[in-house]
């Protein structure tokens, strides 16, 4: 269940338009160079092409931003982008809005202010700002920060279980190995769901993952062959146990979900009375 | 419904302001 998604149509239709408007902008630029080369007006050539690029880079750097964002709205915690991408990109759009009119264009100062200001405002209003706010709970003693570090901690080394998992060759051990895998997989997932998890499942996220991933890298420095009956029985009997540590663990998350319900229930249930 | 409005807004000054630059840089050249 945690990993389904809502259904949400709008932003697959974002990721496509959006920015649209910024490759039309290129059009008449790519025009005008193109005109001043074949009527050999070479200075002209020069600050369209400048021109050109000046809207190249804005439409860059408004893809990033837009990128950012989007990672930021599907991330369940995370930090607010330290690179604010559009913020560049809209100011950079007034420069190059302001270097088309008055250079390119020979219009006077004045108008030329006023289109780069419009310009501006106008992307502000348009794309909006980037995310400017950590999107970070504290979660009772532990601050929004640790909680974000130990998870992102956590998948690292998850990670690092899984790669180290598909060089092992023994059929046997690596299915072992990737059954903890899921499993604590699936118990990340249900932190994710709801950080308050974070503060019952500590132990499992800094201790318990750490020490398989010091296993596993160890496994895998060894040549299998060298790897004697005894040794691959204790790491498939070690396995079985991370294995059923795991899975009370979920259980005893789910259980503090429960204990929350019944918590909550017991509330509304004097209030009610009351 | 206020975001639409900024929105329209915002799309209006952008095509204003930077078309008006580009037109006046095509225009230049003839």
């Amino acid at each position: 269940m945690a990993k389904a998604k809502r259904y949400n149509p709008s932003i697959s239709m974002q990721r496509q338009t959006r920015g649209f408007l910024l490759y039309l902008f290129l059009i008449p630029l790519f025009l005008s160079v193109v005109i001043a080369l074949f009527s050999m007006k070479f200075w002209a050539f020069m600050l369209n092409l400048i021109a050109f690029m000046l809207f190249y880079g804005v439409l860059h750097l408004s893809k990033k931003g837009f990128i950012q964002e989007r990672e930021y709205r599907e991330a369940i915690f995370t930090k607010a982008p330290k690179i604010k991408y559009k913020n560049i990109a809209a100011y950079l759009l007034g420069i190059a809005t302001f270097f088309t009119a008055w250079m390119a264009g020979g219009e006077p100062l004045l108008h030329s202010i006023f289109w780069a200001v419009l310009a501006v405002v106008g992307y502000w209003l348009y794309y909006g700002f980037d995310p400017s706010e950590d999107k970070l709970e504290d979660v009772g003693d532990l601050s929004g920060e640790v909680v974000l570090e130990t998870f992102g901690e956590a998948q690292r080394k998850l990670a690092q279980i899984e790669a180290d998992n598909k060089e092992i060759k023994d059929p046997v051990l690596h299915a072992k190995i990737q059954k903890a895998i899921t499993k604590a997989q699936t118990i990340l997932d249900t932190i994710a769901d709801d950080p308050k998890d974070i503060r019952v499942a500590r132990k499992f996220l800094i201790v318990y993952i750490d020490g398989v991933a010091k296993v596993t890298t160890s496994y895998r420095a060894l040549d299998e062959a060298d790897i004697d009956a005894l040794t691959r029985q204790k790491m498939l009997d070690l396995m079985d146990d991370v294995e059923e540590r795991f899975e009370k663990e979920l259980q005893r998350l789910k259980a503090n979900n429960k204990f929350d319900l019944d918590v909550q229930m017991d509330v509304l249930k004097t209030q009610i009375k009351n | 419904m206020a975001s639409g409005y900024i929105k329209v807004f915002g799309f209006i000054f952008l095509v204003f302001g930077v078309g008006s630059a580009l037109f006046a840089s095509l225009a230049n050249l003839f």
